[in-house]
């Protein structure tokens, strides 16, 4: 599905990522761990296009097209969602009004027809009980006013609805307390299926207790140095990214 | 020598038949406005801080002849929604046909200028008076208001269905018009308004209005200007406060070549509180300027001035925003803010907020803002799926709608909300 290949990135002037290397296959979940500073949230904004990442050398393939061509909602209308590490707050924007321009935006790009309010509602609704979110969030605005473990549910809420082929998680867990952490992680779970695949950036083993990854990467200096199974999470637990082989390739 | 449009008013003003003709007190205050008219040059003067950034001389180098009744027409069918009552008035002439007044709760007069007896004259001497020193707008109006309305309510009385003047322009040909009312809420009395400039013809109109609002009156009212693009539009609204009054007040700024807006609101009684709202949207040399000018005469008074502006093309928009606490005024709390988004390169944004506070004991804060849609926000959108259009028109609508949404009457709310969103849609 997903296939980076020797990727390098400039970030003002300075090379982020130094030839990373990746595949993601279908109904996949991939764990990227690493220090800070590594370049993990350089790789999910990249894939999704955010300006301000400069694509030196290397190439990204996604699902046999070439994704550093499309813009950003077209990158969307091909299925790949990143939920943000910050989500931004949008003021003045109504949550399900955004919502459903978004999802049919998607589908008007895929030739797919477009949900009129009762089917975008239903839908909703099926989602929502998901997440455990309180109805009222889709009467605000965009994040406007979310506390930090709302605006996590509501990025989840939102894959939930749009439905991508592949969902990258940027440090989802940050700042969640253990309640939140677990329906973030259910709502994840449940969206788990041979057809899509996940790329989740973490800092801690905790999340990859609730998302179990097929593979774990670690990822430093601009590169994949380590992969493995889970076990490689429980190790770097353990023992830190001190005992980490700077070079052992993917 | 005066400019040609001074001097075409002139001629129209000792020619046309207007309301309350005839009375001699009418007649004598007009004749007072031209003469003062008559020693003028320029409609205003240029030199004066209230005009730094608006020019009125290609304005006033065309000689406009005053609209004439009859002329006038209207599709009552072009005419919006409207709730309740409503008057209608097509450049500058009071439609009767496309106006309804039956239905208003007992305790509400309500009458166009031309339906006016001495008795409303005498009792309203603000429709007939122009202050000392004025610029050439004040007597151009009075010597020329053939439209406008004079609105009372009774203490106590509340109308519930919002009430709509309508000012449409409707002439193929450039002409001029001026509008001049009296409004007062007696005490405890409340009342939601709507003032709305629409239509399709163009020269210059004139609008100028005094609102008094009595112990514990409350106002809601809208100014939708969605005026036709080659109307050049200046207003004087003055509003009075006394004790507890409440004034809400949300301009929508969307149309008119040129629109200058003087706003004068004065906090006169303890606790009274202006609530004040503008929006603003213009394209290609559209040009708007709001001079407010707020005082907190007494002490406890409250304000908050919202303005939201969003420009493109070769546009301008204006805000000269002052409020002042007098001395004594302790308790005082005032709020000023303006947010603005500049979308080219060639719009043009001046935002002049200014307090003068001489009470001690007062909260006050003001800022100002110019800048482009955040990027940040821009692609969280995009990374949803919304092109990159649509999602530039979605946050501009946003910036603006925030200043609308807590328009009280959902019906008005959503009208104005609905002619941002268009004319947001359009700016491209």
């Amino acid at each position: 599905m997903l296939k980076i290949d020797n990727l390098h990135v400039h970030v003002a002037g300075k090379e982020i990522l130094k030839g990373l290397s990746l595949q993601v296959n279908a109904g996949e979940v991939h764990a990227i761990m690493g220090p800070n500073g590594a370049g993990k949230s350089t790789l999910g904004n990249v894939l999704t296009g955010r300006e301000g990442y400069e694509v030196t050398a290397g190439s990204v393939q996604f699902d046999g097209r070439d994704l550093l061509t499309l813009a950003p909602e077209e990158r969307a209308a091909a299925g790949v969602f990143m939920a943000f590490q910050y989500p931004v707050e949008i003021p003045g924007v109504n949550n399900t009004y955004f919502l459903r321009a978004a999802l049919n935006a998607q589908r008007k790009a895929r030739g797919e027809a477009e949900l009129d309010s009762m089917q975008f509602l239903k839908r909703v609704r099926e989602k929502l009980k998901v997440l455990q979110l309180p109805d009222a969030l889709l009467h605000r605005g965009v994040n406007e006013g979310f506390s930090g473990g709302e605006k996590k549910r509501n990025e989840i809420f939102q894959m939930a609805l749009l439905e991508p082929r592949l969902a990258i998680l940027d440090e989802t867990d940050s700042g969640l307390d253990i309640d939140a952490l677990r329906q973030v992680s259910e709502g994840v779970n449940a969206q788990r299926s041979p057809q899509r695949a996940f790329i989740v950036i973490t800092h801690y083993q905790r999340l990859l207790d609730h998302i179990r990854p097929d593979v774990v990467h670690v990822l430093a200096g601009g590169r994949i140095v380590a992969s493995g199974g889970p076990e490689l999470a429980l190790k770097l637990e353990a023992e830190g990214y001190a005992g980490v082989p700077a070079e052992s390739g993917a | 020598m005066s400019a040609p449009l001074l001097a075409s008013a002139l001629q129209d003003a000792a020619a046309i038949a207007l309301p309350g003709a005839g009375l001699a007190s009418v007649d004598a205050a007009r004749a007072a406005a031209r003469a003062m008219l008559s020693t003028r040059e320029h409609l205003v003067d240029a030199r004066a801080e209230a005009w730094r950034y608006t020019s009125l001389r290609a304005l006033e180098a065309q000689a406009l002849p005053h609209a004439r009744r009859g002329v006038a027409a209207i599709d009552t069918a072009c005419l919006p929604v409207t709730h309740g009552a409503r008057l209608v008035f097509v450049d500058g002439c009071f439609d009767a046909a496309s106006s309804r007044l039956d239905g208003l709760p007992a305790g509400v007069s309500c009458k166009p200028l031309e339906a006016l007896d001495a008795r409303d004259w005498a009792a309203h001497p603000v429709l007939l008076q122009v202050a000392s020193g004025a610029d050439a707008l004040a007597p151009l109006n009075l010597a020329l208001a053939s439209a406008g309305v004079l609105l009372e309510v009774a203490d106590g009385v509340h109308v519930e269905a919002p009430l709509d003047v309508i000012y449409a322009s409707s002439l193929g040909m450039p002409v001029a018009w001026h509008a001049r009312s009296a409004i007062r809420l007696g005490k405890g009395a409340r009342l939601t308004l709507r003032e709305w400039h629409l239509g399709t013809g163009s020269g210059l109109a004139t609008v100028q209005s005094h609102v008094r609002l009595d112990e514990d009156a409350r106002l809601d009212l809208v100014q939708q200007q969605e005026a036709p693009a080659a109307l050049s539009l200046l207003r004087r609204d003055v509003f009075n406060l006394a004790a507890r009054a409440q004034l809400r007040l949300h301009m929508l700024e969307l149309g008119a070549a040129l629109s200058q807006h003087a706003l004068v609101v004065e906090l006169g009684g303890i606790e009274a509180q202006a609530e004040l709202r503008q929006a603003v949207a213009l394209a290609h040399r559209q040009h708007a300027d709001l001079g407010l000018d707020l005082r907190h005469a007494v002490g406890r008074t409250r304000s908050d001035v919202r303005c939201r502006a969003v420009v493109t093309g070769r546009a301008r928009a204006v805000l000269q925003g002052a409020i002042t606490i007098a001395a004594g005024a302790d308790g005082s709390d005032a709020a000023l803010s303006t947010q603005n988004l500049l979308l080219s390169d060639q719009a043009e944004i001046d935002a002049r907020p200014v307090m003068e506070i001489h009470a001690d004991e007062v909260r006050a804060a003001h800022g100002a803002s110019v800048g482009q849609l955040d990027s940040a926000m821009l692609f969280y959108l995009r990374a949803r799926g919304l092109p990159e259009a649509a999602a530039r028109a979605l946050l501009t609508g946003a910036h603006c709608r925030a200043v609308l949404d807590d328009i009280a009457h959902e019906g008005l709310r959503a009208a104005a909300q609905q002619a941002l969103e268009s004319c947001i849609a359009a700016l491209g």
